[in-house]
């Protein structure tokens, strides 16, 4: 009888305590994946400072401008989904380095800005497909500048 | 609400067709470039035609002529109305991406609207507008 007893108090407990032990080792919800979007920004904000540095290179300052508003219309996109917790504004690039040859860091810089910004295009939802898309082809006309 | 848009796009790509064969006259000396921006929209009317059948639609027919911003009566007026119908056509497609969820719509319409803004690039080249680029194609304000 008295081991009944003993038993049925432990089993009351243990129905008690399951969900406070559960409770208290559920792991917070993990951070939502990076935006997409951000990624397309920080990479407009380098394009962007890398032709400022460039100014030799006919081109460069029209580069280094449309880059710019590239930059600030996806960082808007990315501030208006997801508002940031702080008014920080986004680390602006560092200088980078003068590449040996300029006209081909910027082509380069152009082309992987085309293929970036149009592989994510199909992931988008619509309203966001056509401001990629259009920066995609924006970055695509660019190279036309170089050319 | 799609198939709207690419009637839309479809529209744009017959005045581009069109453009191409009006302004061929004036640019002897581009022959060349005004040949490929023809084939190209050739091919994407195609195409374009061929999807909406697919979805059942009928596709609109081309106007019988098309009125370009300004009368074309000479080279430089010619470059103005091929870069009125590439930005044209940049927009329409444009409208397309912002409209579909179907992948293979949106790999077309995204393939259309870059090489149209890359053209339009050229003949505003061709023509020395300043900025030769178009920050971004397709959008009204850009």
């Amino acid at each position: 009888m008295i081991s009944e007893s003993v038993s049925r108090r432990r089993v009351l407990f243990a129905v008690a305590a399951a969900p406070l032990a559960v409770a208290c080792t559920t792991e917070p919800p993990p951070p939502p994946p990076p935006d997409p979007l951000s990624a397309l920004a920080a990479q407009a904000r380098a394009d962007a400072a890398l032709a400022q540095t460039l100014a030799a290179v006919p081109g460069a300052a029209e580069i280094a401008k449309a880059r710019d508003t590239h930059a600030r219309l996806l960082q808007a996109e990315v501030d208006r989904e997801r508002p940031p917790l702080s008014s920080t504004a986004p680390p602006a690039p560092t200088a980078p380095p003068t590449p040996p040859d300029p006209q081909a860091a910027l082509r380069t810089a152009l082309d992987e800005a085309v293929r970036d910004a149009s592989a994510v295009v199909s992931t988008l939802p619509t309203y966001r497909a056509g401001l990629v898309g259009s920066v995609a082809a924006g970055c695509a006309s660019l190279r036309e500048v170089l050319a | 609400m799609t198939v709207d848009a690419v009637q839309t796009a479809l529209g744009t790509e017959h005045a581009a067709l069109w453009t191409y064969g009006l302004v061929s006259a004036f640019l002897g000396n581009q022959a060349a470039a005004v040949a490929e921006g023809a084939n190209a929209h050739r091919a994407r009317r195609d195409t374009t035609e061929r999807w909406l059948r697919d979805k059942g639609a009928t596709p609109n027919p081309p106007a019988a002529a098309y009125l370009p911003p300004a009368p074309v009566s000479d080279g430089p007026s010619a470059l103005a109305a091929l870069i009125a119908v590439e930005q044209d056509t940049c927009a329409a497609w444009h409208g397309v991406l912002e409209r579909t969820d179907e992948a293979t719509l949106r790999t077309s319409a995204l393939d259309a609207l870059t090489t149209a803004a890359v053209r339009a690039t050229r003949w505003r080249k061709a023509a020395g507008t300043n900025p030769a680029s178009i920050t971004m194609p397709g959008v009204a304000s850009g």
